[in-house]
């Protein structure tokens, strides 16, 4: 492409190209609900603020709302609830826990797709610590649920364009909790294990070890200053669903793992004892083009993440866990 | 846009809406369908961007800016929707299948594959500059009304996104690292 204006040129011309009708069926439905949908009033500040006219009765309302502002940031900016500035670095740093301004992911709910290089983290109530760390460029944020503050299953993950899957790629890392772990992962209606496994970072790795079709292997590690055990399960040819369920979280939902591949796969999961509660990092270290990315129309390939790898581990490398 | 029509809206008058919504939805689907690359998420923002307009409509101070003030409220409904849908799979690619070839052939095929990957790379903010502006060619001073941002952003925005543009379609005239190492 020669010059911007051929840029602009083809972006116009293919901007023009798509639907410029809306179906009637659509359009049907907006009008059928018109009847039941109340307007909203623009009364309220007419109502409000006729006595704006007075200028000590202004100023008094604006030093009231600063007083009252000062106040609210008094009561709320305590290292959990604070809201940083979204002022991602343009590179990311080796520590998290240097960063003047991480982001918050929740914040990032304008930018759905790419996520700038910088420092980040997660706070919520659910979690039982605050996760920071630094993320290359190139990484993509995901939650699942109806909104970020409800979810419990964060995940940064790699653009799948790198491998041609069409449904995006399902490697990366996520931060998650356990609420129950299935008995049998191929049947996961089928029941739970009892809840004790959940309660602490042993027991859960124990009970992952439990699989006869999902092999575990199992190491101690340490991330963002926790100890804790990490468990790698890979698939054995005995195991014959094509989705498999480890557990489900607090919120719902079910954290499923790789699923049947000729190539060398596997998730792992590091549990973390965290202030009596576990949280739980699952990662998709391994270099060949996973399961779902080859359901996405991905060629398999061993060597596909090999770079992603690098940029995982500096991921994790970059954790700072800080308990409440 | 008619603004006697609006005003009727306004207090109530549900078939002023019904001619108000005819009037505005293909123009909002195609905004939506644009910015959102789904037909099915389009239709949905639409539907809930034309809710919108019918709740909202009192608060509208001035009927004359209802077209900015429409748009304002489908960016919206974008957003939520882009949010709501949001997968495990975050980067869908779509292909340009069963699409016409332009004049130019098979190169305005490569050209739209390479937008689409582009573009789903972009903000739904950066998204809404480029149709609003590309593609209905509201001025940037409308567009920054329509989205309720300073003009400054606007073609900060703007700039920012048509040179992410440039650099999908430039990277069709290399090879891709997996293909160079073929």
């Amino acid at each position: 492409v020669s010059s911007d204006r051929d840029v602009t040129r083809i972006v116009r011309s293919w901007l023009d190209e798509g639907v410029n009708v809306l179906p009637d069926r659509v359009l049907d439905l907006v009008l059928d609900q018109i009847p039941a949908t109340p307007q909203r009033r623009a009364g309220w500040l007419a109502r409000r603020f006729p006595v704006m006219n007075n200028t000590f009765v202004r100023f008094g309302i604006a030093a009231a709302a600063v007083l009252l502002a000062a106040l609210i940031g008094f009561q709320f900016l305590s290292p959990n609830v604070g809201t940083p500035q979204p002022t991602p670095s343009a590179s990311p740093s080796s520590s998290a826990a240097t960063a003047a301004s991480p982001w918050s992911l929740l914040d990032a709910s304008e930018d759905i797709y790419l996520l700038p290089a910088g420092d980040y983290y997660l706070d919520l109530p659910t979690y039982p610590a605050r996760i920071d760390f630094a993320l290359p460029d190139g990484w993509w944020y995901y939650s699942s649920g109806t909104t970020r503050e409800a979810s419990d299953a964060h995940a940064i993950l790699v653009d799948s364009l790198d491998t041609g899957a069409a449904n995006g790629s399902g490697w990366g890392v996520s931060f998650t909790l356990v609420a129950e772990v299935f008995a049998d992962p191929c049947n996961p209606s089928g029941g739970s294990m009892d809840a004790s496994v959940t309660e602490s970072a042993d027991a859960l790795a124990t009970a992952f070890g439990t699989w006869p079709d999902f092999p575990a292997t199992v190491e101690d590690v340490t991330v963002g200053g926790f100890s804790g055990t990490r468990v790698e399960i890979t698939r054995a040819e005995t195991a014959t669903c094509l989705r498999a369920a480890a557990f489900s979280t607090p919120a719902g939902y079910r954290f499923e793992m790789q699923g049947p591949s000729s190539l060398p796969v596997a998730d792992q999961f590091t549990f973390l004892d965290v202030d009596g509660s576990v949280l739980v990092i699952w990662t998709t270290d391994f270099s060949a083009t996973s399961p779902f990315e080859v359901a996405g129309g991905a060629s398999p390939d061993p060597d596909a993440h090999v770079g992603d790898q690098v940029e995982l581990r500096s991921i994790l490398d970059s954790i700072v866990i800080t308990p409440r | 846009m008619d603004t006697e029509l609006v005003i009727r809206a306004q207090r109530g008058d549900e078939e002023a809406f019904t001619s108000l919504a005819v009037a505005v939805g293909d123009r909002l689907h195609a905004v939506a369908h644009r910015i959102l690359r789904d037909i099915d998420l389009a239709e949905d923002a639409t539907q809930q961007a034309l809710l919108s307009v019918w709740r909202d409509l009192p608060q509208l101070r001035d009927p004359a800016r209802f077209d900015a003030w429409s748009y304002r409220l489908l960016v919206r409904a974008c957003y939520a929707e882009a949010r709501r849908t949001r997968r495990w799979a975050p980067n869908l690619r779509l292909l340009p299948a069963d699409e016409p070839m332009g004049a130019d052939g098979m190169s305005l095929v490569i050209d739209r594959d390479q937008l689409e990957r582009g573009f789903r790379r972009l903000s739904i903010d950066h998204r809404a500059v480029v149709v609003l502006h590309h593609y209905l060619d509201l001025p940037l001073s409308e567009v920054a009304e329509a989205l309720g941002v300073p003009q400054g952003t606007v073609r900060s925005r703007l700039h920012h996104a048509m040179r992410g543009l440039r650099a999908a379609l430039d990277a069709d005239a290399r090879p891709t690292r997996r293909e160079g190492s073929q």
